[in-house]
């Protein structure tokens, strides 16, 4: 498909890939221990510290890659589970339609009538935030929506003679729904994986500046937290390194996944697909 | 709205008359001196001869909500404060710590230290124009006596023994008798508790949960405008005819604003006070009309390290922690998290400057020691970066509690993780909301904890509160208990000769210091940065006031427009 190689879909994979990269390889690449004391405070960007260090000594070249970690952990495993939980939902009420269709389609109005960021800050302040904590809120927030559009999906499909044909055949739901339906959902399930991540790795940040996330936990929220409860910050020139760099990294990561999912739009759209 | 035009619409000419007065040479207001104990001066820009201040100004102050301010729902110290403006006590603290006369002109103790006696003013009203009698001060104490309060609400006289002794043999003498001596009376009771009118609250059932604003009627030198809550916002005027005569500060107000110290240097805001700023944060103040700094005491505040000696193991062995308080370097503490503006911990509790204070041991920073210390007492480490093993086999690891609260909290538990991992010792940080946090710590669910404390300077018994087996406060060190300290703690109490205090009081720093259940880490430095131009009589109150609330925000200063005194400042 010539999409893939569109220079947008390239940017986006190529930014996503080199922060997988750099998430996967923090503890190899990074020059200092993300917690440790490795300079004195606030110390300038210089050849030891490539982005000088934060309040209390930490080298923040070093946090801004373990940093990674955390955002790319958090926006994959949330999207991993919401479109689970969408295909698991979605798909089945579809092809089993009836009594099941129905409860499962109120199920999904049930949880898209939730407001998906305030209960996120809520539960973030009940229980507090850690990386297992985002990804389940995000995944439990994200999935119905997608759920929604791929119970369509699957409905047009079922109507398609191949479908019909292999029931006719004998071919059990679960053949139909591996042999058939995910393969002609791939492009639908990519594309709401995308968008999630997208956004899971805005609102992990979100929470985590707003200092509802694990405050000892390195991320790149963390940093921005950390150093706007400075007294002062923005008198020094601190907030060049302390501040940029990781509002840096969320801007191209959350970049890299809009340029993969625009890219992506015209293969991965029905509807594109339909009026092309 | 901004200033000028909020100055024009709510004072009128009055204002603009006497701004243009101000300008004129006015020795009258340059008496107001700087306190004789040398600490809380304001620096040269700030002085009266620098810069004049308009005749009774507003003061815009960065907002914190603090609850209703009625004497029985205002939340901690902030909201002390808040209430204080609105009710008078019976005594009040000037900025070096001694009482004034407020409500009673004057003050007896019998020798026993079981009686004291009131003479009250005779020309003071409250609010709504009633006189104030010795009736009022009874009902108070009554009063407290029979309302369930919120633990926040900070000064309860209901909770103490001699509550329900108070008499008025007439309208102008009031006289309270307690059942055994107590050193705090006048700290914590005579100068703490806010009097409250009979007419208003006698058929009010329960006070903390009545919000109504027309109970707000009390005899100090404010009256509450408006409060909105969660906003933090707290609009007072002044009480013309309040007793001392017109206050000098003509209006408060409290409001949000996002940045204090930018809100500041931008005039969005008058004042701002925040704990150990770094030189570079306060360096826009400095040096700069109309902007001035002031540093207070270093001891309103402090972060220590709690061990639950409940829970046995290394936790109740005291080498343990010896070896621990030996591997945090507390100076380096303060040089990275406040640039040097602060003081390191005092494993005896109270802070260095504090007439209380003796020299205590300090377990200075020496790593190698730490290390040796823990290989005799029988933790030993097989690899020089594995964990280091109880004598049962099991690593050394445990879980150090913080509250997400307060901002400094969580970099200071990346330093003690870093400087305990050091030595072998794991700790795996546990971050809770503080409604949390508070109730296991008050649980004994703890292993390791950061947790903070206020007011340590002028209150000794504090340390009881704090150290004593048979008291509870969050505070409180975990699993401890002395028999020696809980008998000195009890014999301080009621040892009214000072000097018997203290060396009682030092014995106790002795005792805990070598005990070490807790360690104090650091006491940032208290700064308030104000704009000179509006009002510059500012001082950090000596011991704080309601027993050791400190802060700046003492209401004698906003009455008189001085730092010391009862005589109200003229105006520009």
């Amino acid at each position: 498909m010539s999409v893939l190689r569109s220079p947008l879909s390239l940017a986006g994979a190529a930014l996503l890939g080199g922060l997988l990269l750099v998430g996967a390889l923090a503890p190899v690449i990074a020059p200092y221990d993300p917690h440790a004391l490795a300079g004195e405070a606030l110390e300038a960007p210089s050849s030891r510290h490539l982005l000088g260090t934060d309040g209390i000594g930490q080298d923040l070249f070093s946090r801004v890659l373990w940093g990674a970690r955390t955002s790319l952990t958090v926006a994959l495993g949330a999207a991993g589970l919401a479109m689970a939980l969408a295909v698991l939902v979605g798909v089945t009420a579809a092809l089993l339609g009836g009594a099941a269709d129905t409860v499962a389609m109120r199920v999904v109005d049930v949880f898209l009538a939730l407001p998906g960021l305030p209960l996120l800050v809520l539960v973030a302040a009940m229980v507090g935030a850690n990386r297992l904590t985002l990804i389940l809120l995000i995944g439990v927030i994200r999935w119905p929506e997608l759920a929604r559009v791929l119970r369509g999906q699957t409905l047009t499909l079922r109507q398609r003679g191949f479908v019909a044909s292999a029931r006719g055949f004998g071919g059990g739901l679960g053949w139909v729904l591996r042999r058939h339906l995910v393969p002609a959902l791939a492009p639908l399930i990519l594309a709401g994986f995308i968008t999630v991540a997208g956004t899971a790795v805005l609102m992990e940040a979100g929470l985590a500046f707003l200092g509802l996330s694990d405050p000892t936990a390195v991320s790149w929220g963390g940093i921005l937290n950390r150093a706007l409860l400075q007294p002062g910050l923005y008198f020094t020139p601190a907030w060049t390194w302390w501040v940029l760099p990781a509002g840096f990294a969320i801007t191209l990561t959350v970049l890299g996944f809009t340029f993969l999912a625009v890219g992506l739009e015209p293969a991965l759209n029905p509807r594109w697909r339909r009026a092309s | 709205m901004d200033r000028r035009t909020f100055l024009t619409s709510t004072l009128g000419a009055t204002v603009a008359l006497a701004l243009g007065a101000c300008t004129r040479d006015q020795p009258t207001t340059q008496e107001t001196g700087p306190q004789a104990t040398g600490q809380g001066t304001p620096s040269p820009a700030g002085s009266p001869d620098a810069s004049p201040v308009a005749a009774r100004p507003t003061l815009r102050l960065p907002g914190e909500d603090a609850g209703f301010p009625s004497p029985f729902t205002y939340q901690r110290g902030p909201g002390y404060w808040r209430m204080s403006f609105i009710y008078d006590t019976l005594l009040w603290v000037g900025a070096d710590g001694e009482f004034l006369p407020w409500l009673a002109s004057d003050m007896e103790a019998s020798d026993d230290g079981l009686l004291y006696t009131f003479t009250l003013r005779d020309d003071v009203r409250w609010h709504d124009g009633e006189p104030f009698t010795a009736d009022d001060v009874v009902f108070t104490f009554e009063y407290f006596q029979a309302q369930t309060l919120s633990p926040e609400v900070i000064v309860q006289p209901g909770q103490r023994t001699f509550a329900d002794q108070v008499t008025a043999p007439d309208e102008r003498t009031v006289e309270i008798r307690l059942a055994e001596p107590d050193t705090t009376f006048v700290d914590l009771v005579a100068a703490a508790v806010p009097i409250v009118p009979r007419h208003v609250w006698s058929d009010v059932d329960d006070a903390a949960r009545a919000q109504d604003p027309a109970l707000l009627i009390g005899t100090g030198p404010y009256r509450l405008e408006d409060y909105t809550s969660g906003e933090g916002s707290y609009l007072y005027t002044a009480n013309d005819d309040y007793f001392l005569g017109a206050p000098f500060v003509q209006r408060i107000e409290y409001r949000t604003v996002g940045d204090p110290l930018a809100a500041v240097l931008a005039g969005e805001a008058d004042a701002a006070d925040q704990f150990g700023l770094r030189p570079d944060a306060l360096a826009p103040f400095q040096d700069t009309p109309p902007f001035a700094v002031l540093e207070g005491f270093p001891g309103a505040f402090q972060l220590g390290l709690y061990w639950n000696l409940a829970r046995g193991g290394a936790l109740a062995d005291p080498r343990f922690r010896h070896a621990c308080a030996m591997a945090i370097d507390r100076g380096d503490l303060v040089e990275r998290l406040f640039g040097g503006n602060g003081a390191p911990g005092n494993p005896g509790w109270i802070p260095p400057g504090d007439p209380f204070h003796v020299d205590v041991e300090q377990y200075a920073f020496d790593p190698a020691a730490a290390n040796q210390l823990l290989d005799e007492a029988g933790y030993p480490r097989q690899s020089s970066d594995g964990p280091r093993q109880g004598p049962d086999g099991e690593p050394l690891r445990f879980e150090l509690l913080v509250t997400t609260g307060p901002p400094l909290v969580a970099p200071t538990a990346d330093l003690i993780t870093a400087a305990l991992g050091q030595l072998g010792i794991e700790l795996s940080v546990q971050p809770l909301d503080t409604p949390s946090f508070n109730q296991r710590v008050i649980a004994g669910e703890t292993e390791l904890s950061l947790i903070t404390a206020g007011g340590l300077r002028g209150y000794p018994d504090y340390m009881r509160r704090v150290y004593a087996s048979f008291t509870e406060i969050t505070q409180h060190a975990q699993g401890y208990e002395n028999a020696e300290f809980d008998e000195l703690a009890r014999e301080q109490l009621a040892t009214l000769d000072v000097d018997e205090r203290m060396e009682i009081v030092a014995r106790m720093q002795q005792i805990v210091a070598a005990d070490l259940p807790l360690l104090p880490l650091y006491y940032p430095t208290p700064f308030l940065v104000y704009n000179a131009e509006v009002f510059d009589a500012w001082y950090y109150t000596e011991g704080g006031f309601a027993g050791n609330i400190p802060t700046v925000y003492n209401k004698h200063a906003f009455i008189t427009g001085r730092q010391d005194g009862l005589e109200i400042r003229p105006s520009g």
